[in-house]
Protein backbone atom coordinates (compact mmCIF):
# COMPACT_ATOMS: atom_id res chain seq x y z
CA UNK A 1 0.00 0.00 0.00
CA UNK A 2 2.80 2.46 0.72
CA UNK A 3 4.12 1.82 -2.05
CA UNK A 4 1.48 2.57 -4.17
CA UNK A 5 0.77 5.52 -2.75
CA UNK A 6 4.39 6.32 -3.32
CA UNK A 7 4.22 5.70 -6.43
CA UNK A 8 0.80 7.86 -7.16
CA UNK A 9 2.99 10.94 -5.55
CA UNK A 10 5.17 10.15 -8.03
CA UNK A 11 3.05 10.07 -11.03
CA UNK A 12 1.29 13.23 -9.98
CA UNK A 13 5.03 15.06 -9.57
CA UNK A 14 6.39 13.87 -12.53
CA UNK A 15 3.15 15.31 -14.28
CA UNK A 16 3.50 19.21 -13.43
CA UNK A 17 5.70 18.98 -16.61
CA UNK A 18 2.18 18.36 -18.59
CA UNK A 19 1.58 21.61 -17.49
CA UNK A 20 5.15 23.37 -18.67
CA UNK A 21 3.87 21.28 -22.34
CA UNK A 22 0.44 22.89 -22.38
CA UNK A 23 1.50 26.00 -21.35
CA UNK A 24 4.08 26.22 -24.13
CA UNK A 25 1.74 24.83 -26.80
CA UNK A 26 -0.39 27.43 -26.04
CA UNK A 27 1.75 30.55 -25.59
CA UNK A 28 3.44 30.22 -28.74
CA UNK A 29 0.11 28.40 -30.60
CA UNK A 30 2.34 25.20 -31.58
CA UNK A 31 -1.47 23.50 -31.22
CA UNK A 32 -0.24 20.09 -29.96
CA UNK A 33 -2.58 20.00 -26.53
CA UNK A 34 -5.42 17.81 -28.26
CA UNK A 35 -2.77 15.71 -29.69
CA UNK A 36 0.01 15.57 -26.66
CA UNK A 37 -3.48 15.17 -23.36
CA UNK A 38 -5.07 12.54 -25.92
CA UNK A 39 -1.61 10.38 -26.43
CA UNK A 40 -0.51 11.37 -22.41
CA UNK A 41 -4.35 9.60 -21.10
CA UNK A 42 -3.80 6.66 -23.90
CA UNK A 43 0.17 6.01 -22.89
CA UNK A 44 -1.38 6.24 -19.01
CA UNK A 45 -4.08 3.69 -19.39
CA UNK A 46 -1.51 1.74 -21.59
CA UNK A 47 1.03 1.56 -19.16
CA UNK A 48 -1.42 0.93 -16.19
CA UNK A 49 -2.74 -2.13 -17.85
CA UNK A 50 0.88 -3.71 -19.02
CA UNK A 51 2.13 -3.90 -16.04
CA UNK A 52 0.13 -6.02 -13.83
CA UNK A 53 -0.07 -8.33 -17.17
CA UNK A 54 4.21 -8.27 -18.00
CA UNK A 55 4.05 -9.14 -13.56
CA UNK A 56 2.22 -12.02 -14.72
CA UNK A 57 3.90 -13.00 -17.62
CA UNK A 58 7.50 -12.97 -16.23
CA UNK A 59 6.89 -15.08 -14.08
CA UNK A 60 4.94 -18.13 -15.88
CA UNK A 61 6.52 -20.91 -17.16
CA UNK A 62 4.50 -20.83 -20.82
CA UNK A 63 5.75 -16.96 -20.48
CA UNK A 64 6.08 -17.92 -24.78
CA UNK A 65 2.07 -18.68 -25.25
CA UNK A 66 1.69 -14.95 -23.92
CA UNK A 67 4.17 -13.17 -25.75
CA UNK A 68 2.95 -14.40 -29.27
CA UNK A 69 -0.02 -12.38 -28.91
CA UNK A 70 1.57 -9.56 -26.95
CA UNK A 71 4.56 -9.08 -30.15
CA UNK A 72 0.84 -9.29 -32.47
CA UNK A 73 -0.72 -6.82 -31.21
CA UNK A 74 2.22 -4.61 -30.82
CA UNK A 75 2.61 -5.02 -34.87
CA UNK A 76 -0.68 -4.12 -35.19
CA UNK A 77 -0.79 -1.11 -33.20
CA UNK A 78 2.65 -0.20 -34.51
CA UNK A 79 0.91 -0.75 -38.38
CA UNK A 80 -2.22 1.14 -37.41
CA UNK A 81 -0.15 4.23 -35.81
CA UNK A 82 2.06 4.55 -38.66
CA UNK A 83 -0.62 3.97 -41.18
CA UNK A 84 -2.83 7.05 -39.57
CA UNK A 85 0.71 8.98 -40.59
CA UNK A 86 0.94 7.52 -44.17
CA UNK A 87 -3.03 8.42 -44.38
CA UNK A 88 -2.80 11.75 -43.47
CA UNK A 89 -0.13 12.08 -46.62
CA UNK A 90 -2.62 10.76 -48.67
CA UNK A 91 -1.72 7.03 -48.95
CA UNK A 92 -4.90 4.86 -48.76
CA UNK A 93 -4.81 1.36 -47.03
CA UNK A 94 -1.78 2.57 -45.57
CA UNK A 95 -2.08 -0.25 -43.11
CA UNK A 96 -1.18 -2.32 -45.84
CA UNK A 97 2.36 -1.49 -46.24
CA UNK A 98 3.17 0.19 -42.71
CA UNK A 99 2.23 -3.31 -41.01
CA UNK A 100 4.30 -5.64 -42.49
CA UNK A 101 7.12 -3.56 -43.24
CA UNK A 102 7.66 -2.41 -39.53
CA UNK A 103 6.67 -6.39 -38.53
CA UNK A 104 9.22 -7.77 -41.19
CA UNK A 105 12.06 -5.46 -39.68
CA UNK A 106 11.32 -5.09 -36.12
CA UNK A 107 11.30 -9.28 -35.89
CA UNK A 108 13.99 -9.91 -38.03
CA UNK A 109 16.60 -7.55 -35.70
CA UNK A 110 15.18 -9.06 -32.60
CA UNK A 111 15.38 -12.75 -33.95
CA UNK A 112 19.14 -11.44 -34.94
CA UNK A 113 19.86 -10.94 -31.69
CA UNK A 114 18.24 -14.11 -30.12
CA UNK A 115 19.94 -16.54 -32.83
CA UNK A 116 23.38 -14.93 -31.94
CA UNK A 117 22.98 -15.19 -28.38
CA UNK A 118 23.52 -11.95 -27.55
CA UNK A 119 20.11 -10.94 -25.57
CA UNK A 120 18.73 -14.36 -23.79
CA UNK A 121 15.48 -16.04 -24.50
CA UNK A 122 13.67 -15.08 -21.53
CA UNK A 123 10.38 -13.06 -21.37
CA UNK A 124 11.99 -10.21 -19.50
CA UNK A 125 14.44 -9.44 -22.54
CA UNK A 126 12.25 -10.78 -25.21
CA UNK A 127 9.02 -8.65 -24.44
CA UNK A 128 10.59 -5.04 -23.51
CA UNK A 129 13.56 -5.27 -26.39
CA UNK A 130 10.32 -6.26 -28.80
CA UNK A 131 9.11 -3.37 -27.75
CA UNK A 132 11.74 -0.71 -28.57
CA UNK A 133 12.05 -2.16 -32.29
CA UNK A 134 8.29 -2.15 -32.95
CA UNK A 135 8.19 1.51 -31.24
CA UNK A 136 11.63 2.26 -33.26
CA UNK A 137 10.21 0.65 -36.64
CA UNK A 138 7.36 2.46 -36.38
CA UNK A 139 8.59 6.13 -36.21
CA UNK A 140 10.74 4.74 -38.76
CA UNK A 141 8.08 3.80 -41.27
CA UNK A 142 5.92 7.37 -40.14
CA UNK A 143 9.25 9.26 -40.90
CA UNK A 144 9.98 7.51 -44.21
CA UNK A 145 6.29 7.74 -45.28
CA UNK A 146 5.28 10.90 -44.51
CA UNK A 147 8.73 12.48 -46.13
CA UNK A 148 8.58 10.61 -49.12
CA UNK A 149 4.60 11.09 -50.11
CA UNK A 150 5.78 14.78 -49.28
CA UNK A 151 8.36 14.83 -51.71
CA UNK A 152 6.50 13.22 -54.32
CA UNK A 153 3.43 15.46 -54.06
CA UNK A 154 5.82 18.58 -53.55
CA UNK A 155 7.48 17.19 -57.10
CA UNK A 156 4.96 15.74 -59.38
CA UNK A 157 5.84 17.77 -62.23
CA UNK A 158 9.36 16.71 -61.97
CA UNK A 159 8.82 13.09 -61.70
CA UNK A 160 6.34 13.41 -64.55
CA UNK A 161 8.31 15.54 -66.69
CA UNK A 162 11.05 12.36 -66.09
CA UNK A 163 8.38 10.06 -67.01
CA UNK A 164 8.03 12.15 -70.25
CA UNK A 165 11.16 11.89 -71.16
CA UNK A 166 10.93 7.56 -71.02
CA UNK A 167 12.76 7.48 -67.50
CA UNK A 168 10.92 4.30 -66.11
CA UNK A 169 8.77 5.09 -62.74
CA UNK A 170 11.86 3.71 -60.32
CA UNK A 171 13.99 5.67 -61.81
CA UNK A 172 12.31 9.28 -61.19
CA UNK A 173 11.93 8.45 -57.28
CA UNK A 174 14.87 7.09 -56.48
CA UNK A 175 16.38 10.49 -55.36
CA UNK A 176 13.06 11.07 -52.79
CA UNK A 177 13.47 7.95 -51.63
CA UNK A 178 17.11 8.36 -50.51
CA UNK A 179 16.16 11.52 -48.79
CA UNK A 180 13.16 10.51 -47.13
CA UNK A 181 14.99 7.06 -46.01
CA UNK A 182 18.04 8.76 -44.80
CA UNK A 183 15.62 11.62 -43.07
CA UNK A 184 14.03 9.50 -41.16
CA UNK A 185 16.89 7.47 -39.47
CA UNK A 186 18.40 10.53 -38.49
CA UNK A 187 17.49 10.78 -34.99
CA UNK A 188 18.44 7.47 -34.56
CA UNK A 189 21.91 8.06 -35.96
CA UNK A 190 22.51 11.22 -34.24
CA UNK A 191 21.15 9.25 -30.59
CA UNK A 192 23.98 6.79 -31.35
CA UNK A 193 26.84 9.49 -32.34
CA UNK A 194 25.77 11.24 -29.16
CA UNK A 195 25.52 7.67 -26.89
CA UNK A 196 26.94 8.52 -23.21
CA UNK A 197 27.89 11.96 -23.78
CA UNK A 198 24.38 14.01 -24.19
CA UNK A 199 21.94 10.84 -24.48
CA UNK A 200 22.05 8.13 -22.09
CA UNK A 201 19.13 6.10 -23.37
CA UNK A 202 16.33 4.50 -21.48
CA UNK A 203 17.96 0.82 -21.37
CA UNK A 204 21.18 1.95 -19.89
CA UNK A 205 19.16 4.35 -17.38
CA UNK A 206 16.89 1.61 -16.40
CA UNK A 207 20.22 -0.92 -16.05
CA UNK A 208 21.92 1.77 -14.20
CA UNK A 209 19.28 2.74 -12.28
CA UNK A 210 18.36 -0.88 -11.45
CA UNK A 211 22.63 -1.38 -10.08
CA UNK A 212 23.65 -3.16 -13.14
CA UNK A 213 27.75 -3.00 -13.94
CA UNK A 214 28.09 -0.10 -16.56
CA UNK A 215 29.68 -2.05 -18.78
CA UNK A 216 27.36 -4.56 -19.12
CA UNK A 217 24.57 -1.92 -19.84
CA UNK A 218 27.09 -0.41 -21.94
CA UNK A 219 27.04 -3.43 -24.41
CA UNK A 220 23.32 -4.33 -23.85
CA UNK A 221 22.41 -0.69 -24.97
CA UNK A 222 24.97 -0.80 -27.94
CA UNK A 223 23.51 -4.14 -29.01
CA UNK A 224 19.77 -2.75 -28.46
CA UNK A 225 20.47 0.16 -30.90
CA UNK A 226 22.14 -1.93 -33.77
CA UNK A 227 18.68 -3.75 -33.46
CA UNK A 228 16.55 -0.44 -33.64
CA UNK A 229 18.54 0.98 -36.43
CA UNK A 230 18.94 -2.16 -38.63
CA UNK A 231 14.95 -3.33 -38.00
CA UNK A 232 14.41 0.62 -38.90
CA UNK A 233 16.15 0.55 -41.99
CA UNK A 234 14.54 -2.69 -43.02
CA UNK A 235 11.67 -1.10 -42.28
CA UNK A 236 12.21 2.07 -44.10
CA UNK A 237 13.41 -0.06 -47.54
CA UNK A 238 10.00 -2.10 -47.60
CA UNK A 239 7.66 0.84 -46.78
CA UNK A 240 9.25 2.66 -49.83
CA UNK A 241 9.42 -0.33 -52.06
CA UNK A 242 5.46 -1.04 -51.20
CA UNK A 243 5.02 2.64 -51.56
CA UNK A 244 6.03 2.46 -54.86
CA UNK A 245 3.97 0.22 -56.25
CA UNK A 246 0.91 2.23 -55.15
CA UNK A 247 1.87 5.65 -55.99
CA UNK A 248 2.46 4.52 -59.58
CA UNK A 249 0.66 2.35 -62.19
CA UNK A 250 2.43 -0.32 -64.08
CA UNK A 251 2.09 2.07 -66.93
CA UNK A 252 4.80 4.00 -64.89
CA UNK A 253 1.89 6.82 -64.61
CA UNK A 254 2.28 9.13 -61.57
CA UNK A 255 -1.58 8.19 -59.86
CA UNK A 256 -3.24 11.22 -57.79
CA UNK A 257 -2.16 10.82 -53.77
CA UNK B 1 -2.16 8.35 -93.36
CA UNK B 2 -3.27 9.79 -89.77
CA UNK B 3 -0.66 10.17 -86.81
CA UNK B 4 -3.02 10.82 -84.57
CA UNK B 5 -6.15 9.14 -84.26
CA UNK B 6 -8.73 9.73 -80.89
CA UNK B 7 -11.74 7.57 -80.91
CA UNK B 8 -14.31 8.33 -78.33
CA UNK B 9 -12.20 8.96 -75.78
CA UNK B 10 -13.70 9.22 -72.30
CA UNK B 11 -12.15 9.33 -68.89
CA UNK B 12 -13.27 10.65 -65.63
CA UNK B 13 -11.51 11.77 -63.03
CA UNK B 14 -13.44 10.93 -59.44
CA UNK B 15 -16.89 10.94 -60.24
CA UNK B 16 -16.92 13.74 -62.86
CA UNK B 17 -16.37 12.82 -66.84
CA UNK B 18 -13.69 15.08 -68.04
CA UNK B 19 -13.49 13.73 -71.28
CA UNK B 20 -16.94 12.45 -72.83
CA UNK B 21 -16.35 10.76 -75.87
CA UNK B 22 -13.71 13.03 -77.99
CA UNK B 23 -13.01 11.92 -81.67
CA UNK B 24 -9.53 13.86 -83.76
CA UNK B 25 -7.55 12.96 -86.31
CA UNK B 26 -4.23 14.36 -86.96
CA UNK B 27 -2.43 14.27 -90.26
CA UNK B 28 1.30 12.87 -90.38
CA UNK B 29 3.09 16.54 -90.15
CA UNK B 30 0.28 18.57 -89.29
CA UNK B 31 0.18 21.10 -86.94
CA UNK B 32 -3.83 20.93 -84.99
CA UNK B 33 -4.03 23.49 -82.16
CA UNK B 34 -6.67 23.20 -79.47
CA UNK B 35 -8.62 26.57 -78.01
CA UNK B 36 -11.49 26.35 -75.33
CA UNK B 37 -12.35 27.47 -71.88
CA UNK B 38 -10.51 26.60 -68.93
CA UNK B 39 -11.21 23.07 -67.41
CA UNK B 40 -12.47 21.96 -70.84
CA UNK B 41 -10.17 19.21 -70.81
CA UNK B 42 -7.69 20.14 -73.25
CA UNK B 43 -4.39 19.57 -70.67
CA UNK B 44 -6.33 16.19 -69.59
CA UNK B 45 -6.20 14.98 -73.50
CA UNK B 46 -2.71 15.57 -74.08
CA UNK B 47 -1.54 13.65 -70.88
CA UNK B 48 -3.79 10.89 -72.21
CA UNK B 49 -1.77 10.66 -75.53
CA UNK B 50 0.96 10.01 -74.13
CA UNK B 51 -0.15 8.05 -71.12
CA UNK B 52 1.21 10.02 -68.51
CA UNK B 53 -2.78 9.42 -67.46
CA UNK B 54 -5.06 6.44 -68.11
CA UNK B 55 -8.28 6.83 -69.97
CA UNK B 56 -11.03 4.76 -69.26
CA UNK B 57 -12.45 3.86 -72.65
CA UNK B 58 -11.73 4.87 -76.47
CA UNK B 59 -9.05 4.66 -77.79
CA UNK B 60 -5.80 6.80 -79.42
CA UNK B 61 -3.73 5.21 -82.10
CA UNK B 62 -0.40 6.61 -82.58
CA UNK B 63 0.79 5.96 -86.29
CA UNK B 64 -1.90 2.95 -86.24
CA UNK B 65 -1.47 1.64 -83.34
CA UNK B 66 -2.97 2.07 -79.95
CA UNK B 67 -1.49 3.63 -77.00
CA UNK B 68 -1.87 0.85 -74.86
CA UNK B 69 -0.21 -2.00 -77.35
CA UNK B 70 3.29 0.13 -77.07
CA UNK B 71 5.75 0.25 -74.13
CA UNK B 72 4.75 3.48 -72.42
CA UNK B 73 8.41 4.23 -72.08
CA UNK B 74 8.79 3.84 -75.68
CA UNK B 75 5.32 5.82 -76.51
CA UNK B 76 6.75 8.52 -74.56
CA UNK B 77 9.82 8.99 -76.62
CA UNK B 78 7.71 8.59 -79.81
CA UNK B 79 5.24 11.36 -78.28
CA UNK B 80 7.45 14.64 -76.91
CA UNK B 81 5.48 16.88 -74.36
CA UNK B 82 6.23 20.54 -73.54
CA UNK B 83 4.27 21.89 -70.45
CA UNK B 84 3.17 25.72 -69.74
CA UNK B 85 5.87 25.43 -67.19
CA UNK B 86 9.60 24.04 -67.48
CA UNK B 87 10.20 22.02 -64.92
CA UNK B 88 14.20 21.48 -64.76
CA UNK B 89 16.31 18.86 -63.96
CA UNK B 90 18.75 19.41 -61.23
CA UNK B 91 22.35 20.23 -63.44
CA UNK B 92 23.42 21.70 -66.25
CA UNK B 93 22.20 22.82 -68.97
CA UNK B 94 23.78 19.80 -70.94
CA UNK B 95 22.35 17.09 -68.42
CA UNK B 96 18.88 18.44 -69.02
CA UNK B 97 18.96 18.18 -72.24
CA UNK B 98 21.06 14.98 -72.56
CA UNK B 99 18.87 13.15 -69.89
CA UNK B 100 16.05 10.84 -72.19
CA UNK B 101 18.91 10.01 -74.48
CA UNK B 102 21.28 8.94 -71.11
CA UNK B 103 18.22 6.84 -69.97
CA UNK B 104 19.22 3.74 -72.44
CA UNK B 105 22.95 4.47 -70.64
CA UNK B 106 22.00 4.53 -66.84
CA UNK B 107 24.37 1.87 -65.54
CA UNK B 108 26.30 0.64 -68.36
CA UNK B 109 29.49 1.28 -69.90
CA UNK B 110 28.87 3.64 -72.84
CA UNK B 111 31.72 3.44 -75.82
CA UNK B 112 33.74 6.17 -76.87
CA UNK B 113 31.89 6.38 -80.28
CA UNK B 114 28.39 6.57 -79.10
CA UNK B 115 29.68 9.44 -76.52
CA UNK B 116 31.40 11.65 -78.79
CA UNK B 117 27.95 11.05 -80.89
CA UNK B 118 25.85 12.22 -78.32
CA UNK B 119 27.79 15.19 -78.11
CA UNK B 120 27.79 16.29 -81.15
CA UNK B 121 23.38 15.77 -81.20
CA UNK B 122 23.18 17.68 -77.74
CA UNK B 123 24.87 20.61 -79.37
CA UNK B 124 23.34 20.72 -82.61
CA UNK B 125 19.76 20.46 -80.66
CA UNK B 126 21.20 23.50 -78.95
CA UNK B 127 22.15 25.52 -81.47
CA UNK B 128 18.72 24.84 -83.12
CA UNK B 129 16.68 26.22 -79.86
CA UNK B 130 19.17 29.02 -79.20
CA UNK B 131 21.22 27.88 -76.18
CA UNK B 132 24.50 26.83 -76.90
CA UNK B 133 26.65 29.57 -75.07
CA UNK B 134 24.28 27.94 -71.76
CA UNK B 135 25.14 24.34 -71.82
CA UNK B 136 27.11 24.19 -68.68
CA UNK B 137 25.14 26.42 -66.83
CA UNK B 138 23.28 25.53 -63.97
CA UNK B 139 19.79 24.87 -65.59
CA UNK B 140 17.54 25.89 -62.51
CA UNK B 141 19.03 29.60 -62.97
CA UNK B 142 17.60 30.08 -66.62
CA UNK B 143 14.94 32.58 -67.44
CA UNK B 144 11.68 30.90 -67.82
CA UNK B 145 12.33 31.59 -71.67
CA UNK B 146 15.86 29.52 -71.44
CA UNK B 147 14.57 26.77 -69.83
CA UNK B 148 11.52 26.83 -71.89
CA UNK B 149 13.97 26.29 -74.56
CA UNK B 150 15.87 23.67 -72.75
CA UNK B 151 12.48 21.62 -72.51
CA UNK B 152 12.03 21.76 -76.48
CA UNK B 153 15.24 20.56 -76.50
CA UNK B 154 15.26 17.75 -74.51
CA UNK B 155 11.79 16.74 -76.14
CA UNK B 156 13.47 16.81 -79.42
CA UNK B 157 16.23 15.08 -79.02
CA UNK B 158 14.31 12.17 -78.57
CA UNK B 159 13.17 12.55 -82.11
CA UNK B 160 9.70 12.26 -81.33
CA UNK B 161 7.03 11.33 -84.32
CA UNK B 162 4.72 13.69 -82.18
CA UNK B 163 4.64 17.06 -80.08
CA UNK B 164 1.96 17.56 -77.42
CA UNK B 165 2.35 21.26 -76.53
CA UNK B 166 0.42 22.26 -73.35
CA UNK B 167 0.34 26.02 -74.12
CA UNK B 168 4.26 26.35 -74.28
CA UNK B 169 4.42 30.36 -74.43
CA UNK B 170 1.94 31.49 -71.78
CA UNK B 171 3.87 32.19 -69.65
CA UNK B 172 6.53 34.03 -71.34
CA UNK B 173 6.67 38.00 -71.92
CA UNK B 174 5.42 39.11 -75.83
CA UNK B 175 8.72 39.01 -76.87
CA UNK B 176 9.51 35.92 -75.78
CA UNK B 177 6.14 34.31 -76.37
CA UNK B 178 7.02 35.14 -80.76
CA UNK B 179 10.18 33.89 -79.89
CA UNK B 180 9.47 30.83 -78.82
CA UNK B 181 6.22 30.46 -81.06
CA UNK B 182 8.35 30.67 -84.26
CA UNK B 183 10.69 28.52 -83.17
CA UNK B 184 8.50 25.84 -82.56
CA UNK B 185 7.28 26.28 -85.63
CA UNK B 186 10.26 26.39 -87.53
CA UNK B 187 11.74 23.04 -85.99
CA UNK B 188 8.36 21.08 -86.08
CA UNK B 189 8.07 21.79 -89.88
CA UNK B 190 11.82 20.90 -90.94
CA UNK B 191 11.47 17.92 -88.95
CA UNK B 192 8.48 16.73 -90.12
CA UNK B 193 6.40 16.23 -86.56
CA UNK B 194 3.24 16.10 -86.19
CA UNK B 195 1.64 18.89 -83.40
CA UNK B 196 -0.87 19.15 -80.64
CA UNK B 197 -0.74 22.35 -80.00
CA UNK B 198 -3.44 23.92 -77.23
CA UNK B 199 -3.28 27.36 -76.52
CA UNK B 200 -5.63 29.93 -74.93
CA UNK B 201 -4.66 31.90 -77.25
CA UNK B 202 -7.01 32.64 -79.84
CA UNK B 203 -4.87 34.22 -82.35
CA UNK B 204 -1.65 32.17 -81.71
CA UNK B 205 -4.28 29.16 -82.72
CA UNK B 206 -5.11 30.77 -85.97
CA UNK B 207 -1.42 31.98 -86.72
CA UNK B 208 0.10 28.68 -85.78
CA UNK B 209 -2.41 25.57 -86.70
CA UNK B 210 -2.98 23.83 -90.19
CA UNK B 211 -6.45 23.57 -88.42
CA UNK B 212 -7.91 24.41 -85.81
CA UNK B 213 -9.95 22.42 -83.15
CA UNK B 214 -12.20 23.87 -80.47
CA UNK B 215 -12.66 22.05 -77.29
CA UNK B 216 -15.94 22.60 -74.94
CA UNK B 217 -16.75 20.71 -72.01
CA UNK B 218 -14.39 17.50 -72.82
CA UNK B 219 -15.73 17.44 -76.41
CA UNK B 220 -14.05 18.65 -79.56
CA UNK B 221 -17.01 20.40 -80.95
CA UNK B 222 -15.68 22.05 -84.21
CA UNK B 223 -12.14 21.53 -86.38
CA UNK B 224 -11.21 23.36 -89.38
CA UNK B 225 -8.99 25.40 -90.92
CA UNK B 226 -8.44 28.37 -89.60
CA UNK B 227 -10.22 30.55 -92.78
CA UNK B 228 -13.46 28.62 -92.22
CA UNK B 229 -13.91 28.89 -88.43
CA UNK B 230 -16.71 31.22 -87.33
CA UNK B 231 -14.71 33.30 -84.54
CA UNK B 232 -17.17 35.31 -83.42
CA UNK B 233 -18.76 31.95 -82.19
CA UNK B 234 -15.23 31.02 -80.57
CA UNK B 235 -14.85 33.73 -78.43
CA UNK B 236 -17.35 33.83 -76.42
N1 LIG C 1 -5.80 15.34 -60.94
C1 LIG C 1 -7.00 15.91 -60.96
N2 LIG C 1 -7.85 15.79 -59.93
C2 LIG C 1 -9.07 16.35 -59.95
N3 LIG C 1 -9.53 17.06 -60.97
C3 LIG C 1 -8.73 17.24 -62.03
C4 LIG C 1 -7.43 16.67 -62.09
N4 LIG C 1 -6.88 17.00 -63.27
C5 LIG C 1 -7.78 17.73 -63.91
N5 LIG C 1 -8.92 17.88 -63.18
C6 LIG C 1 -10.13 18.63 -63.58
O1 LIG C 1 -10.45 18.27 -64.89
C7 LIG C 1 -10.91 19.39 -65.61
C8 LIG C 1 -10.11 19.53 -66.88
O2 LIG C 1 -8.78 19.87 -66.53
P1 LIG C 1 -7.69 20.24 -67.60
O3 LIG C 1 -6.46 20.58 -66.88
O4 LIG C 1 -7.62 19.15 -68.60
O5 LIG C 1 -8.34 21.53 -68.26
P2 LIG C 1 -7.70 22.51 -69.32
O6 LIG C 1 -8.66 22.57 -70.46
O7 LIG C 1 -6.31 22.14 -69.62
O8 LIG C 1 -7.75 23.91 -68.54
P3 LIG C 1 -6.71 25.12 -68.57
O9 LIG C 1 -7.01 25.90 -69.81
O10 LIG C 1 -7.07 25.92 -67.35
O11 LIG C 1 -5.34 24.57 -68.52
C9 LIG C 1 -10.79 20.58 -64.70
O12 LIG C 1 -12.06 20.89 -64.19
C10 LIG C 1 -9.89 20.11 -63.60
O13 LIG C 1 -10.25 20.69 -62.37
MG1 LIG D 1 -4.40 23.00 -69.17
Amino acid sequence: MQDIMENLVKLASASSLVLVIILISHLRKIGIVKDFLSAASRGFIQLMLLSPILAYVFFSSIWFVYATPIIAVMALLAGYTSAKRAEASGLSKAILITTPSITIGALFSLSALTILKVIPIKPEFIIPLAGMAFGNAMNICSLTLTRLLGEIKNNRDKIEAMLALGASSDLTVKEFERIAAKWALIPNIDNLRTLGLIFIPGTMTGMLMAGIAPITAAVYQLSIFFMIISSGIITAVIAIHFTRARVFTPAHQLVDI
Amino acid sequence: MQMIEIISLKKKIGSREILKGLNLSVKKGEIVTIVGPSGSGKSTLLRCINRLTEFDSGDILINGVSVREYNPLELRRIVGIVFQLPVMFDGSVEDNIAYGLRLSNVGKEVEKEKMIEMEKEIKKIAREVGIEDFLSNEATKLSIGEQQRVALARALILKPKVMLLDEPTSALDPKNEENIENLILKLVKSKGITVLWVTHDVAQARRVGDRVSVMKEGRIILTDIPEKIAWEEVYV
